[in-house]
């Protein structure tokens, strides 16, 4: 077991190496960008209490953005939070294209959405994603196909 | 020209500047506050179950306690003719004469109640309290009228003993602390 300044180092260390893999992944899901930072600071406080201990590097980022998942849905799931305004509203650097292409992503469902994120953004595999949303690779194998087949139609491209 | 993907626009997309220091700062806040707890991973404080140790305990003590004083209660009400203690209700074996007496009292007056703590040496007097009662040749003995029963079934003794319940009536003023008894109603 660590003890508690090994933990705080760790975690420290987190937080500079995946903050921002953390906050993209929340905001796939929230779409916010506060919110997502929030989230974000959630799961290293439950980093930090709950000490988990990893197999590698890779393993200890799987275990982050599972959380992360996690905490969205939780947020998600709240009645105040779905009332509040979905669209981005930080998005002063992007250029229109850009603009356009964010904002069609995010107004994918989310259950294509965040496979979409996970694959595209962070490169993870279908077995990955798969493990990490607790479903089959063949399920995201179709969820990556449907909202890719969606975006085709509204931004006219075959990339994500 | 080429349409942008979804990675490079989300790349552009910037959490604020200090989140890192922000995050940082809100651990090290945690840790002190997980250092003074003396918190660590597998023994973060139940504080619910403790809570309801502590309730359990709580609700145990009370009940022992309540029994304690039950017990303490049957003892005292049935258990006192064998002590020096003396019984409920009675203070320092003077019964206030002032007081009109309560209507099952009947005819029977009585002003000298207690149990006996200390008997003189020649066996005439005794103390119930801070009340030393002497009798002499003249006090009667036994509750008397149509309907008392038996003398010999009555629970009054001449001989006056340590520890014997007594009750008796004296036209004495039992203020002085030392009275002669005109009347002995039960000695046992």
């Amino acid at each position: 077991m660590q003890d508690l300044s090994e933990r705080g180092e760790a975690a420290r260390n987190a937080v500079i190496n995946y903050s921002d893999n953390l906050v993209k992944v929340a905001f796939s899901y929230l779409k916010n960008m506060s919110d997502a930072e929030e989230v974000a600071q959630d799961v290293f406080l439950a980093y930090l209490q709950s000490a988990p201990v990893f197999a590698s590097g890779e393993h200890e980022k799987a275990w982050l953005i599972r959380t992360t998942i996690n905490k969205c849905k939780n947020r998600l799931k709240s009645g105040w939070f779905r009332r509040r305004a979905a669209m981005p509203d930080n998005l002063g650097e992007l250029t229109r294209d850009e603009h356009t292409v964010l904002q069609e992503v995010m107004s994918l469902d989310v259950k294509y959405r965040v496979p979409i994120h996970l694959h595209y953004y962070e490169g993870y595999s279908l077995e990955e994603i798969a493990d990490m949303l607790h479903s089959k690779p063949a399920t995201v194998g179709t969820w990556l196909a449907r909202g890719r087949k969606m975006l085709r139609s509204v931004i006219g491209g075959g990339q994500a | 020209m080429k349409k942008p993907g979804y990675k490079e626009a989300l790349s552009k997309l910037k959490m604020s500047e200090d989140f890192r220091e922000r995050t940082i700062a809100m651990l090290e806040r945690e840790q002190h506050k997980m250092e003074a707890d003396g918190t660590l991973k597998g023994e973060i404080r139940m504080n619910t179950v403790n809570t309801t140790k502590k309730n359990k305990w709580a609700a145990w003590s009370v009940g022992v306690a309540a029994c304690a004083v039950l017990a303490a209660g049957i003892v005292a009400w049935g258990g006192n003719d064998g002590g020096n203690v003396p019984a409920p209700g009675t203070n320092n074996g003077v019964v206030d004469s002032q007081q009109p007496a309560p209507p099952s009292s009947g005819k029977a007056v009585v002003n000298i109640d207690g149990v006996i703590e200390e008997v003189a040496a020649d066996g005439k007097s005794f103390r119930v309290g801070d009340l030393w009662v002497s009798v002499t040749d003249e006090t009667e003995y036994g509750i008397p009228g149509p309907n008392a029963p038996e003398a010999s079934e009555q629970l009054v003794s001449k001989e006056f003993k340590v520890g014997n319940a007594v009750s008796g009536f004296t036209s004495d003023d039992v203020a002085s602390g030392k009275v002669t008894a005109q009347r002995i109603y039960n000695n046992f």
